[in-house]
């Protein structure tokens, strides 16, 4: 059974978690003060011990391998019933979506979705044209190669939605560029990428100017960013930094 | 909750972003809760990964009965540590060393302050290993994990009621065992 002090001891720890201090508390309920208050100081110290974050990086990377296997669970799951089309080979259905593309390519539809933004109602065919090349491009160097290249086109969107109103947009670009980041760490991680040392090199050094080049566009268009967008760019330029650098670690550990 | 069940139910029909989202929402909560846990960052990082890739596997089995997502992901999550301790039967004591990384800014961004609530983090875990371990479980689960009173009931399947009451027992126990360090504790806000 619940008494009356238990239910108040509930919302004030409630309080507590959304922020509120023990003070506050105690003002809420002065006939419960002196019982509630070391009660309340111990629930901040637990709380306190609670309050560890996760490395970003390790966010990131585990973030690209649950979303990959995600993904390739639900390709096995779509091919096991790919019904009339079961008997086609898999780079016959692969070969077929290249040409779908290209004809449709064709047509201009992707060749204008190439300067689609996040929100444009060409931007999912701009995405599906990348997922289409990651799918076709089999060496580690190629996929590396895209997830700079696919990087860098985020990077480009970032600069054009800084001076947006779009924070939403604006976070969800800054986690797809995280995402191919984290893809190209994990690829190097796993000891992955340009078989040839020179070339491993030049990648990154490639990625290093890239980075350079994307974090000075940043910031100049931080100049003519919205105060509602403001957090939100500051946050994608950090998430920036912090994808760099790591991808290019893991770059240099490889290297090593 | 409606978005919640939005979300489950296109991520139950493959949607990767739907999963997505629902990784990212619920991603912080389970580290933490699985560190508290734990206390090990590279166990804690196994861990929280393991869950997520339980929850990816079994998401086309998850039935709304009663239980909510964020309950059933915490329920994966203890059943994790649960066979992670089996598994090390031998890790029944909480080393400083190579303890838990914190990333916060602010008052813990220099060395001495970052060792000295490492120190007073530790006293807690140390003091939790007295508790019952449902009192230990609604502590982490509400402190860590900050699910509500019913999501951890729904967790542990007890009622809020019941919930209510381990909640106040396990705190009046924390706080006989650790007043030195409360004490010190006093004043910083959350």
């Amino acid at each position: 059974m619940v008494n009356e002090f238990e239910e108040v001891l509930s919302v004030c720890i409630d309080r507590i978690v959304m922020g509120d201090s023990v003070e506050d508390c105690l003002l809420r309920y002065p006939d419960h003060a002196r019982e509630l208050e070391p009660l309340l100081r111990t629930a901040i110290a637990a709380r306190q011990a609670g309050a560890v974050k996760a490395r970003p990086e390790f966010k990131a990377v585990s973030g690209y391998h649950v979303r990959a296997a995600f993904r390739e669970r639900t390709a096995k799951h779509v091919s096991s019933k790919r019904g009339a089309f079961q008997w086609l080979p898999r780079w016959a259905v692969a070969t077929a979506v290249v040409l779908v593309v290209l004809v449709v390519g064709a047509t201009g539809t992707v060749a204008a979705a190439s300067d689609a933004l996040p929100g444009n109602v060409l931007y999912p065919v701009k995405l599906a044209g990348e997922r289409v090349q990651m799918a076709v491009t089999f060496s580690d160097e190629g996929k590396a190669k895209l997830y700079i290249e696919f990087a860098d086109r985020r990077a480009a969107e970032l600069v054009n939605l800084a001076a947006t109103d779009a924070p939403e947009r604006i976070e969800e670009t800054a986690a797809r560029l995280t995402s191919n980041l984290a893809a190209l760490e994990a690829l190097a991680a796993a000891g992955r990428g340009p078989a040839d040392e020179t070339k491993a090199a030049e990648l990154e050094q490639e990625l290093a100017r890239h980075a350079a080049r994307s974090l000075d566009a940043l910031d100049k268009a931080q100049t003519e960013t919205q105060e509602t967008a403001k957090e939100a760019v500051d946050q994608a330029r950090d998430k920036m930094l912090q994808g760099y650098n790591s991808a290019l670690e893991a770059m240099q550990k490889r290297g090593r | 909750m409606q978005q919640e069940q939005d979300l489950v139910q296109r991520a139950r029909r493959g949607d990767p972003e739907a999963f997505e989202c629902l990784y990212e929402a619920s991603f912080d909560k389970i580290y933490r809760y699985i560190s508290f846990k734990v206390r090990q960052q590279q166990d804690a990082e196994d861990l929280t990964q393991q869950v997520f890739m339980k929850a990816m596997e079994s998401i086309g089995s998850f039935r709304w009965r009663g239980v909510s997502f964020s309950a059933w992901l915490f329920r994966i999550a203890h059943n994790q540590i649960v066979d992670f301790y089996r598994r090390n039967s031998r890790r029944n004591t909480v080393p400083l060393e190579d303890n838990l990384a914190i990333h916060d800014s602010g008052p813990y961004s220099d060395p001495e302050a970052m060792a000295e609530r490492n120190w007073q983090i530790e006293e807690l875990s140390q003091a939790c290993l007295q508790l019952t371990p449902a009192q230990r479980e609604v502590i982490s689960l509400r402190f860590a994990g900050e699910l509500s009173v019913a999501e951890t009931a729904q967790t542990v399947g007890k009622s809020q009621g019941a919930v209510k009451v381990m909640q106040h027992e396990a705190l009046r126990k924390l706080r006989q065992i650790m007043l030195p360090v409360t004490e010190e504790m006093d004043g910083q806000r959350v």
